[in-house]
């Protein structure tokens, strides 16, 4: 008796916890989008959501002053309909003047002032935030805004994108609780925000911009390939993103399916360890042209990412300002750079490297780390790859060089939406850089320079000298820039864009 | 599952323990089969120069993926097809054989020591001991397994030697509380109690009378928890905090294959393979050890 | 008894105690988590700011005073990167993992007990050997790897079931299996032994020859005894099976607990991997204080000495 009634309140406790799973979703007439992603981002405020992940929900949930174009050579207007240049450090932009925002508050010069003052407060998170230019903003009429910059900064149209407008009264009101449900002037509104489940985002019926095609947008956080892959194969997800070459085969054999690829905003290089009390043999120019040569980049791009990136003879992408095409890559030449240390002096089997690589970091980076440290050893140098999880190599890298603990040489990647090198030489060559281990001050000194230079022309011809330069010293190895991969259901209408965020308005459906 | 039949029991218990052991090996097909293949894993772990047909970590991107050598486009230099960095499979798999066994064993070498030696204070000396021991073997488990190897490693930093010291410094929980309970039950048997009234010190009769005891029911769990820690290496590298990938293990090659299993089935499948023969190996000696080595169990029947 | 439960109480508190100072003492060891929110554009200003927003430049004696007083006071804290209050997000993630868990439990003791059962009673048989050897391949197989192959299989080839995702029966289907296969296997081997000792027992052999029905000798007097150390292992296998399920809910992207601690892990988020830890060390505890319960129902022989 006394363990029947023990099963029996067993069984109940058990029931009682998966009944509520039997229930059905109800369904409605609403057209829907579904996005798997690696993984959602914690904060939806965009002044601190970083990263491609919260990208994806920024330029849905609100607009900046600007939007650049789906191949990052264009900057368009969005909540700004003109801009100018008022002074070397005072841009004015004309708003629109038939903008609300989600819970009706009024977008006007306003808005756009609360938001800067939001971005440049003192003392908050966000003064470590990318936009170290902007400084503040004047209200100059209902819809006149003057943005003003520490420094002259000709890239202020592309990086006015980031200026994203948040209505002042919400914003406030929030707090904290803005990150889960904000509230813009976007085309989508965010219904839903269960963390490691799903964000909802549903179509804002009255967009400055007109109604979006598609009613709902959910995006779901999956952080398996094997998964996600099954998910677009299963027709549960139409757009899925973070897929490797390998797959191409297997959408490709799925009649509905298709894959969508986009040359990357990402360039990918190996980081050296220049800092003074690194290694000594690294401070030798002619081991890192060596290293340089004894990389077989073609190799890598053919097969490990089967030909999805372009190569690169330094850091600069074919679309940044100054790109000088007479520059060829570093050819694979084993021979050459044996020959090269052998002036220098060094005999190979005295250079020990470990080349720190995360999955995570860099599209299939732990191969391209371990197949880097098979070719240097196939030159006689002492190379192990250290894969490491994305956390561990960040901590390494990211304002560690007081700590100086980092491996010789690490492969990383440097995200630039503008067509301009100043973002990725700000971060990893000039001596202030927070993943910089160059420590050269000539260097620093050009990319200074071209940074406040606002004339196009001459800004170009600073940017040659920096690429010959780069070229000449190599502070780095310069790899390529990848490729991104979509899987997509056919019955979506669209196309990736460079900067890879994907932005909702941009998707249709095939009737 | 075992053969084992003894209709002669009488007869066996005068035979020296030795010969017993040898006549239920010979009985018992299982036990057989899994001696068979340690013995073959041991072989290869040994001879792991002669039997791998090339350098491990030999990469060629040129010759990256291929099928083993009887699917179409397989090539015979790589009897078992190449990974992802183009690496031989088979002689990764031979090479990871020493390194796999390596692991288990040592993972299993150092929980025993602990959660012998826990185990026994704790049930011998009982009391306040007693409990402040039983109270950390709580803690350890209270805390999720894989949580803590993942803190230990991303603290210590990706390596072998880390590896196998999170599994051993967290695995030893379920030995402690073996040995305790037998040692518990042990040190009320009459003969021990005879011991101590004879003015033998503790020392002499833990290491004299209770540790002999104790020997046969660890070594049953050992060859059962080898497989799981060769298993739980697989399951950490999938989270990303197993051994670094220049190192090939099974559970390495089985986890980091993992993203290639739709379109190169070898990758992953093969040394997945090699970790269930393994296992299977040691649970069909663990069984039969069973058997052998409790002697209730012998009088089954 | 009144005592017993005092001292078990003492004592949970205790254990509770040392598990959040060694949580604590690891994640100190582990790294800086302002230098995983900093954006890489920023400066070394920038993760001065936020170490000191997060309180992470108190001298440590503090920040560990700070939090264990936030314990006592059952406050847990703000996630570094949710911004938001942590009991928060362990309510969300909490309803999933106990669904999954429990689930997969049922699935677990059910067939494990019934295949050790009939693995005993037909001992050496086919079905038993066969059972054995199920039970050893479960036992080598990687849960990520089960997991992926279930969802090669039953999703993208025959279409049957969800890959991933939560909130629908068939979702939770494959990931209960996956979890409750690694589980069930010890729970069968457990069974098979206990119920082949007693079925040689003493008593067993009375009521055979009583000339009861086998039938009601192995559900009536067999069963209940052998329940005594299944129990008992269930309890113990509860720390493996939440460990499992962080690489389950990874594999099947199911937003429990598992998955808020493995995410929290990667951004180094102290207060969210304080808390999980804590939730689950008290959690454990109590299943734990539940089966020493249970065994007075199962067993009236059992006394608490």
């Amino acid at each position: 008796m006394r363990n029947k009634l023990l099963f029996i309140v067993l069984l109940g406790v058990i029931f009682s916890m998966t009944a509520g799973l039997v229930c059905v979703t109800a369904q409605d007439e609403k057209s829907e989008v579904v996005i798997a992603q690696i993984s959602d981002p914690t904060d939806l405020d965009p002044q601190t959501a970083g990263g491609t992940t919260g990208g994806n929900f920024v330029w849905n949930i609100f607009d900046g002053l600007t939007i650049i174009s789906s191949d990052m050579s264009e900057v368009y207007p969005s909540l700004a309909t003109e801009w100018e240049m008022v002074d070397d450090v005072t841009w004015q932009f004309k708003l629109r003047e038939d903008v609300v925002f989600q819970n009706g508050e009024k977008f006007n010069a306003e808005a756009i002032k609360y938001t800067v003052d939001r971005f440049t407060r003192p003392g908050t998170p966000q003064e470590a935030y990318k936009f170290k230019s902007l400084k503040a903003a004047e209200v100059v009429d209902e819809y006149t805004v003057n943005i003003i910059t520490n420094a002259p900064d000709p890239l202020l149209p592309f990086r006015a994108m980031e200026i994203v407008a948040l209505p002042p009264v919400y914003t406030e009101e929030a707090g904290d609780n803005f990150g889960t449900l904000p509230i813009g002037t976007g085309a989508y509104k965010v219904v839903e925000n269960t963390p490691n489940q799903r964000i909802v985002l549903e179509a804002n019926e009255n967009y400055w911009g007109g109604k979006p095609d598609v009613d709902r947008l959910v995006f779901i956080p999956v952080p398996e390939v094997s998964t996600r892959l099954a998910e677009l194969i299963t027709g549960n997800a139409d757009i899925i993103l973070n897929l490797s070459p390998e797959d191409f085969a297997t959408i490709e054999g799925n009649a509905g399916l298709r894959v969508e690829t986009t040359a990357g905003k990402r360039v990918i290089f190996v980081g050296i360890d220049l800092l003074p009390d690194g290694p000594e043999y690294l401070k030798d120019v002619r081991v890192r042209q060596a290293l340089n040569y004894a990389i077989d980049k073609e190799a890598i791009i053919e097969y490990l990412l089967n030909g999805y990136a372009d190569q690169l003879a330094t850091l600069y992408r074919t679309d940044f300002a100054g790109y000088d095409p007479s520059i060829e890559p570093y050819p694979y030449d084993p021979e050459k750079a044996l020959a090269l240390l052998a002036e220098a002096g060094i005999d190979p089997s005295d250079i020990t490297l470990k080349i720190a690589a995360s999955e995570e970091v860099v599209i299939k980076g732990g191969e391209i780390g371990e197949a880097i440290a098979s070719m240097l050893q196939d030159i006689g140098i002492n190379a192990t790859a250290d894969v490491l999880a994305n956390q561990q190599i960040r901590d390494m890298l990211i304002g560690g060089q007081e700590a100086h603990v980092n491996d010789e040489l690490w492969v990383w990647n440097w995200g630039v939406r503008e067509p301009d090198a100043d973002s990725i030489l700000s971060g990893v060559m000039h001596n202030s850089g927070l993943t910089s281990y160059v420590r050269d001050d000539k260097l620093s000194e050009m990319i200074d320079l071209a940074r406040a230079e606002m004339d196009s022309e001459k800004r170009a011809e600073i940017h040659k000298e920096i690429q010959a330069y780069l070229y000449e010293e190599c502070p780095a190895i310069f790899l390529f820039l990848a490729h991104d991969i979509y899987g997509v259901n056919n019955r979506v209408n669209w196309t990736p864009r460079r900067d890879q965020y994907i932005i909702g308005k941009e998707i249709s459906l095939n009737k | 599952m075992n053969e084992i039949q003894l209709p002669q029991k009488e007869k066996d218990a005068k035979r020296s323990s030795f010969k017993k052991f040898l006549r239920l090996l010979v009985r018992s097909r299982t036990a057989m089969i899994g001696f068979i293949i340690l013995i073959f894993l041991l072989l290869v772990a040994i001879f792991q120069e002669q039997f791998a047909t090339q350098d491990p970590n030999k990469q060629s991107l040129r010759a990256r993926m291929l099928p083993p050598a009887w699917e179409e486009n397989g090539d015979p230099a790589y009897l078992l097809g190449t990974d992802q960095l183009g690496r031989d499979i088979l002689s990764r798999m031979v090479y990871g054989t020493r390194i796999s066994l390596f692991v288990g064993f040592a993972g299993v070498v150092i929980s025993t020591v602990i959660g012998t030696v826990l185990g026994l204070i704790s049930g011998y000396y009982g009391g306040i001991v007693d409990s402040i021991i039983m109270r950390i073997v709580d803690i350890f488990l209270a805390f999720p397994f894989l949580l803590l190897a993942i803190t230990f490693v991303v603290t210590l930093g990706p390596s072998l030697q880390n590896l196998i010291f999170v599994l051993g410094f967290t695995g030893w929980v379920s030995y402690a509380r073996l040995v305790r309970g037998q040692t518990l039950s042990g040190k009320e048997q009459e003969y021990i109690m005879a011991a101590r009234a004879l003015g033998a010190s503790n020392a002499r009769i833990i290491f004299k009378h209770i540790l002999p005891n104790l020997l046969a029911p660890i070594i049953i769990l050992s060859s059962m928890e080898i497989g799981l820690y060769i298993m739980t290496e697989s399951s950490l590298t999938f989270l990303g905090m197993g051994v670094p990938s220049t190192i090939p293990t099974w559970g390495n090659m089985l986890a980091t294959g993992r993203n290639y299993l739709s379109n190169a089935w070898w990758l992953s499948t093969l040394p997945g393979l090699c970790i269930i023969l393994t296992v299977l190996a040691f649970n069909f000696i663990g069984d039969w050890l069973r058997d052998a080595l409790d002697p209730k169990s012998t009088y089954d029947v | 008894m009144g005592r017993y439960i005092v001292q078990r109480i003492v004592q949970t508190i205790i254990v509770l105690f040392v598990v959040c100072t060694v949580v604590f003492l690891l994640l100190r060891a582990v790294g800086d988590p302002a230098r995983l929110l900093v954006n890489p554009e920023g400066s070394k200003e920038g993760i001065e700011i936020i170490r000191k927003s997060l309180g992470l430049d108190l001298p440590l004696w503090k920040q560990y005073v700070n939090y264990i007083k936030g314990i006592v006071t059952l406050d847990f804290g703000t996630s570094f990167t949710y911004k938001k209050p942590v009991v928060d997000l362990i309510k969300v993630h909490l309803p999933s993992t106990l669904q999954l868990t429990f689930f997969s439990l049922l699935i677990a003791v059910v067939s494990g007990v019934t295949l050790g059962c009939i693995s005993a009673i037909k001992q050496y048989s086919i079905f038993d050997n066969i059972a054995t050897f199920l039970a050893v391949f479960t036992r080598a197989v990687p849960g990520f790897w089960l997991g992926i192959m279930l969802i090669l299989i039953f999703s993208v080839r025959l279409n049957w079931l969800p890959p991933s995702g939560y909130g629908s029966f068939k979702k939770l289907i494959m990931p209960s299996v996956s979890l409750a296969l690694s589980m069930a296997p010890v729970i069968a081997r457990l069974t098979r032994s206990s119920m082949l000792e007693i079925i040689k027992s003493d008593y067993i052999r009375t009521a055979r020859a009583k000339g009861q029905t086998e039938r009601t000798i192995i559900m009536k007097h067999a069963l209940r005894n052998t329940l005594i150390p299944v129990v008992t292992m269930v309890g113990l296998q509860m720390g493996h099976l939440l460990g499992g399920s962080i690489v389950i809910e990874t594999v099947f992207a199911w937003p429990g607990i598992g998955r808020l601690l493995i995410e929290s892990i990667n951004v180094y988020d102290f207060p969210v991997i304080q808390t999980t830890v804590f939730m689950i060390a008290v959690f454990f505890v109590l299943i734990n204080f539940f089966i020493d319960m249970l065994y007075l129902l199962i067993d009236p022989r059992i006394r608490l000495g």
